[in-house]
């Protein structure tokens, strides 16, 4: 089920009601119906799906339970390699076969081997929705208790609507069993203020998608889908849709993930935090995903040695970050370039001892920024358009020839596509972006201070938008990975 | 949580108030019934359900009307007129019936030949208008207008209505559709299906659809029809082109059951594969398998480059073929048993 139909349209309002007036008197009801409601949720797509979900859940349920019970190292590295080979395993099979086996039949061939078509059979799999998300959570639980930051959790309905409680299912934000389960085991109370305040948050995350990233959407796949008719600067504008997009999209998702999640009273991690105001590569990775960047921070990073090593090895665990975090997204080389980019990006801030240097919001306090800081944030941004070329693109191929079009004379070329449209509305979403930064979301005090009719014409608007712009259900980027 | 509950309902008000609309205006005639489900002469504001309308129109009238013989098929087979077919198989034109669906599929006409036969209702003659498409066709497609009557698919009623309320609770949807009931309708657009900007006349007893305004432009335009066309008659493959299999275990059991509905009757039927624009032949697997299975004498195929698809003229866009070429057909195929 998508966040922007009317299948969830309707979708919603019917568990807020279970779960406000029908289950509340007992959380062991209220969290089964929710976890029920998840499945259904997450069964929409395709009720084949779930016999996996489900199977990744008792997986790593009995798992941390054997670990925790054990004292037994040698057991309980057994359970945790079972559980982490298993995951990964799936995760593998269904995400990276087919590359695999193209890649190293195509190696094969290339040392002179007879390969024939059925030594690496490519085959047809169907991605599960969401498969990179639970799994993580899986994992993240399962290191967790091995290293004994938690104790396993005896409840099952607990544990599995951790991993399945359908707002951050099938794109995260990728939660930590030390931040979501607490709040599952306890009963929660409707709070007014932090319910509006989720319902502004999935209005705005709902124009982001619909809105933003579905305009700009048709403009970048047309210009990506036929890059070879373009020239340098609609190439560029192409990349600059998609960067929007991307943002967009997986942004709105995320906004609506925790303003649907708060509506329950139940608060989740943040994943974004204005990226594309970042004044360096390092700010703008702890802006982008963040669920999934502290996860690999801290379950490969820190683990690898993290910084405390010396230079060398400060690199070479950065660029595994980064090279492992761009094959999460999907198994095609542009991803791993994509993550390499932002490596190569990321490793003379680390070197200098300048990836700190940005912890603060941009212009704190202030209408607008300095000129100092615009340049940085252009340049920044600038960076982050490029490496989304490698992200977009359906090859590398397709990626160097849009790259170096761009950085031709083709660039000085008048636009050959120019939609007003979506342009406007980029700067739009920009300045409420903007004004929005030193909040959790933009829309989160924006207008407060409004005269109250003001305030609700402007959410009409919004809600308007959302409307006249929707209707084609179009997916969201982040379901493939 | 009263007060939030109220000031939530105030402001989703207008989007809520959708639903009663809906139910008022039945924009796809899905809600109640009606003695016609398009005005006898127009277009309707929004594109309706046809396998719907046939089913519904069907049910209506069955039992006064004493259909035996049916025409089968996608919108390609519209122009496979009643009047002209009643002549060869020697049935009154009312006792025979178009029962088409726009978009038709084999999973669609074999849930229809079924049903028949559920409902008792005897095929003297039939008439299957088929083509590669159609025959790839093997579960229900999800646009809302394809959506097949769940009398004849077995499938929920409730997930037919609500695709239908999805349709509707759409912008671009109500858009167009209060424009075409109350604003100015859009000027001709050269690539909208038939129905959707040319006025049609229908005829509820047979179900069927007629084109005179379209015929009377072509005939006042000549060769300039074609000429402001260019983009959709696409430049076609001087080459022989032959389409893949699709014919497979599915298609296969649909078709046996079809079969042997028509062999329970005592039908005289003729299978015809369609002369498409693109000149793209039908698989020899697939024709000969129809021509195993229904018998060489029965099986037509039109498909391919040959006289009926050279000609531009014989075609109203890429997709439907005019009367002129269904009429000749009939004639083939009903002097070819003689």
């Amino acid at each position: 089920m998508l966040f922007n139909s009317l299948d969830y349209f309707l979708f919603l309002p019917l568990v807020f009601i279970l779960y406000w007036f029908i289950t509340y008197k007992k959380l062991a009801v209220q969290n089964g119906m929710l976890l029920v409601m998840s499945y259904v949720f997450y069964g929409w797509w395709d009720w084949r799906f779930l016999f996996l979900l489900l199977f990744s859940t008792l997986l790593d349920y009995f798992s941390g339970i054997k670990i925790h019970e054990s004292e037994n190292p040698v057991r309980r590295k057994f359970w945790l390699v079972l559980s982490i080979g298993i995951n990964l395993g799936f995760l593998g099979f269904f995400k990276y076969y087919n590359f695999f086996a193209a890649e190293f039949g195509a190696l094969l061939q290339q040392l002179g081997f007879n390969v024939n078509e059925f030594t690496f059979k490519i085959i047809q799999i169907i991605l599960p929705v969401g498969i990179s998300f639970y799994t993580f959570h899986g994992l993240s639980y399962i290191i967790d208790i091995y290293k004994k930051r938690i104790p396993a959790v005896y409840n099952f309905v607990e544990y599995a609507l951790f991993v399945s409680y359908f707002p951050l299912l099938v794109a995260g934000p990728i939660e930590r069993a030390t931040h979501l389960l607490p709040q599952l085991q306890v009963p929660r109370k409707f709070n007014y203020h932090q319910a509006v305040t989720g319902l502004r948050q999935i209005l705005w995350g709902l124009f982001k998608k619909v809105v933003i990233a579905d305009s700009c959407a048709y403009y970048a796949n047309m210009i990506f889908n036929n890059s070879g008719d373009y020239n340098g600067s609609t190439l560029f504008l192409g990349a600059l849709f998609f960067t929007f997009q991307i943002y967009g999209d997986f942004s709105g998702y995320s906004d609506i993930a925790l303003g649907t999640s708060k509506l329950f009273g139940i608060e989740l991690l943040r994943n974004f935090a204005f990226p594309y105001f970042s004044r360096d590569i390092a700010e703008f990775w702890r802006r982008w995903h963040i669920s999934l960047s502290t996860w690999f921070r801290d379950y490969l990073y820190i683990p690898l040695g993290g910084s405390k090593g010396g230079k060398w090895m400060k690199v070479r665990n950065t660029f595994a970050i980064f090279l492992v975090s761009g094959f999460w997204h999907g198994a095609n080389w542009t991803f791993i370039v994509w993550g390499f980019l932002n490596a190569l990006y990321f490793i003379p801030l680390l070197l200098s001892n300048k990836n700190r240097d940005h912890i603060n919001i941009v212009a704190a306090g202030k209408l607008l920024p300095s000129v100092s800081d615009v340049g940085k944030i252009a340049i920044t941004f600038f960076l982050t358009v490029l490496a989304w070329i490698f992200f977009r693109s359906a090859d590398l191929t397709q990626a160097w020839d849009i790259l170096t079009t761009i950085f031709s004379s083709s660039l000085l070329q008048p636009l050959q596509v120019f939609p007003k449209e979506p342009l406007l509305l980029i700067v739009f979403f920009m300045l409420i972006e903007w004004l929005g930064r030193e909040h959790q979301f933009a829309l989160e005090t924006f207008g407060l201070k409004w005269n109250r009719w003001l305030r609700l014409a402007f959410y009409m608007v919004l809600t308007v938008m959302v409307f006249m712009y929707s209707g084609k259900e179009e997916t969201f980027i982040y379901f493939q990975f | 949580m009263r007060l939030f509950l109220t000031k939530l309902l105030l402001f989703l008000l207008p989007f809520i108030l959708l639903f009663p609309l809906y139910v008022v205006m039945d924009p796809f005639k899905v809600l109640r019934k009606y003695d016609s489900y398009y005005p006898a002469y127009g277009t309707s504001p929004a594109n309706i359900n046809k396998d719907y309308v046939s089913t519904q129109n069907l049910l209506h009238r069955y039992k006064t009307a004493n259909y035996n013989s049916f025409i089968f098929g996608s919108s390609r087979s519209i122009f496979y007129r009643v009047n002209e077919w009643s002549r060869y198989i020697q049935t009154p034109p009312r006792q025979c019936y178009h029962y088409d669906a726009f978009g038709e599929s084999l999973y669609g006409i074999s849930n229809k030949i079924r049903f028949l036969q559920a409902q008792q209702i005897p095929i003297k003659h039939a008439l299957l208008i088929f083509d590669y498409a159609l025959l790839e066709g093997v579960e229900q497609p999800k646009e809302y207008f394809r959506q097949q009557h769940p009398a004849v698919s077995g499938k929920s009623s409730i997930v037919f209505h609500y695709n239908h309320f999805k349709a509707f609770y759409n912008y671009r949807f109500l858009k167009d559709y209060f424009t075409n009931l109350y604003g100015k309708k859009s000027s001709v657009v050269h690539d909208a299906a038939l129905w959707e900007v040319n006025k049609q006349t229908y005829d509820a007893a047979t179900n069927e659809a007629r084109f005179d305004d379209l015929e009377q432009l072509i005939r006042t335009k000549g060769d300039a029809y074609y000429k402001e066309r260019t983009a959709v008659f696409f430049k076609r493959s001087t080459t022989p082109q032959v389409y893949g299999a699709v014919i497979r275990e599915v298609q296969q059991k649909q078709l046996q059951q079809i079969k042997a509905i028509f062999d329970a009757n005592a039908a005289d039927y003729r299978i015809v594969i369609s002369p498409l624009y693109d000149q793209v032949k039908l698989n020899p697997e697939d024709l000969q398998f129809l021509q195993k299975l229904f018998g060489k004498e029965k099986v037509f195929d039109f498909s391919g480059i040959n006289s009926f698809t050279i000609p531009v003229t014989n075609y109203y866009e890429e997709s439907h073929y005019r009367p002129q070429v269904a009429d000749s057909i009939l004639k083939i195929i009903y002097s070819a048993r003689q």
